[in-house]
């Protein structure tokens, strides 16, 4: 069959064109997503940049304040030797003197240092030369009588690294101590480094924040420790990107980085997102939406491909074509088919670019809520461990500075008067101190508290210092409340001693402990939330657990609310939430995660992703919509010229021709060819020519499909290899979304769906590769096995689906239970008949257009419905059959049918002339006869009757054929015998002359009478019921 | 005046014979400085320099139609031996233009000004020149900042000029005022300026980048000298024409500016 040559531009064409829309609608799609994906990466990281600079200069304030405290507690320490020199404890210029302080103060030395710099005593050598201008600070303390500023020595080859204060003992001498700093730095470098700041700023889902010198190029920070002081240059970033403000690609080490440049002080702060990050998900997503759109084009360009050449094979149809202005032809036949096929391919790339969209969008903000989330999460339990640590250094120190006190008082109980412990309070940089004799009752402070006396009722705040009085040397309450005043308070006892040793009271320190509040209050839920940064608009609160009331949330207004009367459920608040959430009548997309105390949300609006999945929907649609209209044009018009031509060449009359398993049914009306029966139910398949163009296409599709569905279905099984941890894809397949009715679920369900069917479908394949080699029985079982499977797989993807779906699945199996009742209390037909039609769907037993046969009923199957099937029986009457009611169903769609006729010969004819007329006439039945597929054919002598020899003639035929080609048979045959002179023996009737009856006469009147009358009496005892009742009978008795 | 400088400036003198190796050859060797940021430094990571004059190097050596560069890390204390032997065909290295030097260099025009300034420690409480009276400065020796400074210090008043005592190598002189240490290297400086054994370091400006931090200031109003680097090649040298035409060319058309701006 060989195509013309106008057929073959045309096709080539269509190919071409269908190629092209492909191309066009990837590049373009791809381009879309890619800017769309820069661009709301780059707002990301405009806001970011934004941010950086306040929050590098908060990590500085911080860093001057952490530095201010901790030279406060230095220069508090230099200052109670000063007090001891000046209140005769027992100060003394001596080394050993020195060492006595360098253990109470805890300080790395003390040195007694002239003006000129000469050292008077020391605890230990020192390396510094006092002498020289470097330390001229130290020497202020001299002439103000504060203690001085610090003087930082940083020598790291050396191993010198050394911060020294002095306070003043007289014009001349001054105390100076020296303390390596090694613990404030470590504060530094763990609260307000750049790296701690860079750290917690995260860009999308991985991307990051890295920074490197603006002078040599060398990176400062970078969260891969690994490239912290490489040459980035070296690395492969390109000077010229370089600039501020600069956004674009770059690369570093084998990283390949859509970044933004920002220079702030000197340094270079770099926000990256990975490449592989920025595409995988859109390469996914433009994938898919280019697979749709690839099968609608293909199944257009292919079906105007088929139908071309079919009608090209069996001659045009003049009537199909309609003329349009321009010298182009409609072909009518394709018109309507493939614009139906175009609309609804159409919207399939609607429906599944919005799908896939929304999907794309949904699950980047919720894999970026979730990663935020847990950061914040970890941050908030680290800065809790941090808070507890604080807390220890702070009593560390107060207790220290009680040490201190009880030294000082020890030496010179004198100095237990108002003015002295005034003056000490200020040495010790502490607001009250208090001294209580071994009675617990106060002696002295500089308080406006007098007359205290410590508590008898433990459940008082000041019962536990008794201990101090009970042989404890010292205690440190922990921070709270003040009984008395409610201010927040901390107190610290340590206890005194007289001069042979023994404890004679305790000295007490107040404190109103606002330094360690501020430190606590800056690892509060408050401080840690309010810096986080949720990509745009977004924010972090959180509940406490305790009793589901907001710890926090950016809004002041809500803190302490029930999350309940903000619009959240409980069901929420978990480990691992993600979905959408209303608060206050807002919806926002969240995230959570738990801390010990709190479950913490992350929580944003409809990100840009989202904003834009209408428009990029809708230009996805354009595209499509255009490609399909060129694709349409191209399939549907023909130039005018080419039409006759290719009508005369073809050659009409070879339609049917092998094409046996192919069967007409009509349904509604319209006639269409469905395959027989029997080749579905064996699976037979078809010879490609033999197939409609529609069934051609219904193939391809098919194809498609399936290579869909293994394609989800490979991925699924090898996620881990495909997709990188924490891809969008891996999110989905990875189950952490919430159950419930949204587009993961329904993803994930259509992915286990395709996975099930995948496997199904092989097990099935290899059943039938089975049955082909085993003996009956074993095929049987084949049968079973298969048939099994496939109910199994059904029910096992709508439980997991629903499952996914957030269908509690338990209570449906309880409902299982209960619907088993309501089966047995009525509803029992209906169910049956609601399986039974499932049960012939699926089965197959016979499909709308089948010719069937149930119960003596014959007929057109018009619709199977759920519970009832309708069967048209020929006569225009519809007969509605209960599906539990279709048994011993004969289907007569089958392969062939026969139409039969018998006929009969006189016994005088002679057969073998008979027999001879019809080898010569029946092929020209046939050829009057198209209905007849094959035949018709003698059959041969059918019985021997009472007046006739009967031969019968068969001939195959289309069941829906069969009556009429009978009657036209029956007709044939008439001719033929006619033609030929061969009698048909018929009954005869033969009419005679009317013959006179005699009438009766009285005599054999009454004879019969008592003949009667004789004959009923004998014959009373003889019951009746075998008596025929006929119709003449019936109505004779009436 | 400071009488003896530490560097040997009297051994310049015979290098005719240098000059004819440098044509022809498809690769400049430039000595360049290793340590001082934004103007040549080496990565001893990756082992590549970067600044502004690699830049300048690389440019020149492309626009005076070089295939390839050897960069040649070169010290204050050699580099007159490097250039003068012909281990290196030119000199880009924070080198600036001074008479002393002109007898035995010729140099490019000046592609980058620079001033000579005093660093000295927050913690000192010096904040003008007269609070250094009778301390120490310190130095690199090598560099010309030593005799710039007792220059300067004389031209002011702040001095005699009057050498009270000098050990051999002038590394330690008093004068009537002041007290100049030198040391071998900048780290050395700026390490003595941390203990406290000098109280002031002077050094280029370029240079006192690096060894600038937060606890160290400029002392104010207090400029030891204006100074300019050049491009340096031998004497005569067929380079040396080209060299100053191609920095010439190169301060004409802006390319200069965007180099100290991009590595500002």
């Amino acid at each position: 069959m060989r195509m013309s040559h106008r057929l073959k531009v045309k096709i080539a064409a269509i190919v071409i064109a269908a190629l092209a829309s492909i191309v066009v609608m990837g590049v373009l799609l791809s381009g879309m997503q890619g800017e769309l994906t820069r661009a709301n990466y780059d707002a990301e990281m405009e806001a970011e940049a934004e941010q950086l600079s306040a929050l590098l200069a908060e990590a500085e304030d911080e860093n001057a304040q952490n530095k201010e405290t901790f030279d406060a507690i230095y220069q508090s320490k230099a200052q109670s030797v000063s007090f001891m020199a000046a209140n005769d404890t027992g100060f003394e210029a001596t080394d050993a003197k020195m060492r006595e302080y360098q253990e109470l103060l805890d300080v790395d030395n003390v040195l007694i240092v002239k003006a000129d710099g000469a050292v008077a005593a020391k605890a230990a050598d020192t390396r510094a030369d006092f002498a020289s201008s470097r330390f001229n600070y130290l020497r202020e303390s001299l002439s103000t009588g504060e203690p001085s500023r610090a003087v930082e020595v940083n020598l790291p080859d050396r191993d010198w690294h050394t911060r020294y204060y002095a306070a003043r003992i007289d014009d001349e001498t001054m105390v100076v101590i020296e303390q390596d700093p090694a613990e404030l730095y470590d504060l530094v470098e763990s609260t307000g480094s750049t790296a701690s700041v860079l750290r917690n700023i995260q860009i999308g889902q991985d991307g990051y924040v890295f920074a490197l010198s603006a002078q040599t190029y060398v990176i400062e920070y970078h969260p891969n420790d690994g490239l912290v002081g490489a040459d980035a240059l070296d690395a492969g970033m390109d000077v010229g990107d370089l600039e501020d403000g600069f956004t674009g690609w770059m690369q570093l080490g084998n990283e390949r980085l859509y970044g933004h440049v920002c220079l702030i002080d000197d340094t270079y702060y770099i926000e990256a997102v990975p490449a592989a990050d920025m595409n995988a998900s859109g390469d996914i997503t433009v994938g898919v939406i280019l697979f749709v759109f690839a099968v609608v084009v293909a199944s257009v360009a292919l079906y105007g491909i088929f139908v071309l050449r079919e009608d090209e094979r069996e001659g045009h149809d003049g009537d199909d074509l309609i003329a349009l202005s321009g010298g182009l032809n409609v072909n009518r036949r394709i018109a309507s088919r493939a614009a139906v096929l175009s609309v609804i391919g159409f919207f399939a790339v609607i429906v599944i670019s919005f799908y896939m969209q929304t999907l794309f969008a949904l699950s980047s903000q919720s894999l970026t809520l979730t990663e935020r989330v847990d950061q914040v999460a970890s941050t908030i339990e680290r800065s809790q461990d941090r808070a507890a640590e604080l807390e220890d250094q702070y009593n560390e120190r107060y207790l220290s500075k009680a040490q201190v006190a009880a030294y000082i008082l020890d030496h010179n109980p004198e100095l237990a008067n108002r003015e002295k412990l005034q003056e000490l309070a200020d040495a010790l940089q502490i607001q009250y101190l208090f001294t209580f004799d071994i009675n617990g009752t106060m002696t002295a402070t500089n308080s406006s508290f007098t007359n205290f006396a410590l508590s008898e009722d433990p459940e008082d705040q000041s019962y536990e210092f008794r201990k101090l009085l009970q042989g404890v040397d010292s205690l440190v309450q922990p921070a709270g409340p003040d009984e008395v005043s409610g201010e927040m308070r901390q107190y610290i006892g340590v206890t005194t001693h007289d001069e042979s040793g023994t404890v004679n009271g305790f000295v007490q320190l107040g404190i109103h402990p606002t330094r360690l509040e501020t430190l606590l209050e800056s690892v509060q839920i408050e401080n840690v939330l309010d810096g986080v940064q949720v990509g745009v608009g977004g924010f972090a609160f959180a509940v406490n657990k305790a009793d589901d009331t907001i710890a926090y949330y950016p809004n002041d207004n809500m803190i302490g609310k029930p999350v309940t009367e903000c619009g959240m459920s409980e069901d929420q608040l978990k480990d691992g939430y993600s979905d959408y959430i209303t608060i206050n009548g807002e919806q926002l997309y969240a995230a959570s995660a738990e801390t010990s105390d709190y479950y913490v949300f992350a929580a944003g609006p409809d990100g840009a992703l989202m904003a834009e999945r209408g428009p990029l929907t809708m230009a996805t649609g354009g595209i499509a919509l255009v490609c399909l209209a060129v694709l349409y044009c191209l399939t549907v018009c023909e130039p005018v010229a080419g039409a006759k031509g290719q009508a005369a060449s073809a050659e009409p009359g070879e339609k049917d021709e092998g094409r046996p398993r192919m069967v007409d049914v009509t349904v509604g009306g319209r006639t269409m060819k469905t395959m027989s029966a029997a080749s579905r139910w064996f699976r037979r398949s078809l010879d490609w020519n033999d197939m409609t163009p529609e069934q051609k296409l219904g193939c391809v599709l098919r194809w498609f499909v399936g290579a869909a569905v293994i394609l989800v279905c490979l991925a699924v099984v090898f996620k881990d290899a495909i997709f990188e941890e924490g891809s969008i894809f891996s999110y989905i397949l990875g189950g952490s979304w919430q159950h419930g009715l949204n587009i993961f679920a329904i993803t994930a369900a259509i992915m286990f769906a395709c996975l099930v069917l995948t496997v199904t479908e092989i097990i099935q394949k290899i059943l039938m590769l089975v049955s082909r080699v085993v003996e009956a029985r074993g095929v049987t079982m084949c049968r079973l096995a298969s048939s099994i499977v496939k109910y199994a797989s059904v029910i096992g993807i709508l439980y997991w689906c629903l499952a996914l779906l957030g269908v509690d699945t338990a209570t449906l199996l309880a409902s299982a239970g209960l619907l088993t009742f309501a089966v047995s209390l009525g509803a029992k037909d209906i169910v049956t008949d609601i399986i039974s039609g499932l049960f012939i769907i699926f089965e197959g037993e016979f499909r709308v257009g089948d010719i069937i046969q149930v119960g003596g009923q014959r007929g057109t199957v018009m619709e199977i419905g759920v519970r009832t099937t309708k069967i048209n029986d020929g006569n225009g009457n519809v007969l509605v059959l209960r599906n539990s009611n279709i048994s011993n169903v004969v289907n007569m769609t089958k392969e062939h049918s026969y139409a039969s006729v018998e006929v009969g010969i006189e016994y005088g004819e002679s057969l073998e002339r008979v027999e001879s007329i019809l080898s010569k006439e029946l092929p020209n039945i046939k050829r009057r006869l198209p209905a007849i597929i094959d035949g018709p054919f003698y059959k041969g002598v059918t019985m021997l009757a009472d007046n006739s020899v009967n031969i019968k003639i068969v001939a195959e035929c289309a069941e829906k054929d069969r009556s009429a080609l009978t009657n036209d048979l029956n007709r044939e045959m008439k001719l033929l015998f006619d033609r030929y002179d061969i009698s048909v023996p018929f009954p005869q009737v033969v009419v005679n002359q009317p013959t006179v009856f005699k009438k009766a006469t009285i005599d054999e009147k009454l004879a019969a009478d008592k003949f009667n009358a004789e004959q009923k009496e004998a014959i009373r005892s003889m019951a009746d019921e075998d008596e025929d009742f006929d119709e003449s009978n019936d109505s004779e008795r009436r | 005046m400071l009488g003896a400088l530490p560097a040997s400036l009297l051994m310049a003198g015979c290098s005719d014979d240098a000059v004819s190796a440098i044509t022809g050859s498809g690769t400049l060797r430039a000595g360049v400085r290793a340590d001082v940021v934004g103007f040549g430094y080496l990565n001893e990571g990756t082992g590549n320099y970067y600044g502004m004059e690699i830049d300048l190097v690389e440019e020149l050596a492309s626009r005076l139609g070089y295939g390839d560069i050897e960069f040649v890390t070169i010290l204050p204390e050699n580099r007159k031996e490097m250039l003068l032997d012909g281990q290196v065909d030119l000199i880009a290295a924070c080198y600036s233009i001074a008479e002393t030097r002109l007898e035995n260099f010729d140099f490019s025009p000046a592609y980058y000004d620079d001033r000579v300034i005093a660093v000295v420690q927050n913690s000192s409480l010096i904040e003008g020149i007269d609070d250094m009276r009778g301390l120490t400065f310190g130095t690199m020796s090598g560099a010309n900042a030593a005799p710039l400074l007792s220059t300067k210090l004389y031209e002011d008043g702040f001095t005699s000029g009057e050498v009270v005592t000098a050990n051999e190598d002038n590394s330690d002189v008093s004068f009537d005022t002041w007290h100049l240490l030198q040391f071998p290297s900048y780290q050395e400086l700026s390490d003595a300026l941390e203990d406290g054994t000098v109280d002031a370091m002077v050094l280029d400006g370029a240079i006192a980048q690096t060894y600038m931090d937060d606890k160290r200031h400029v002392v104010d109003g207090f400029v030891v000298a204006e100074q300019s680097y050049g491009v340096a090649t031998q004497k005569g040298s067929e380079l040396s024409a080209p060299v100053a035409e191609a920095v010439q060319g190169m301060l004409d058309d802006g390319t200069i500016d965007a180099l100290v701006d991009k590595w500002d």
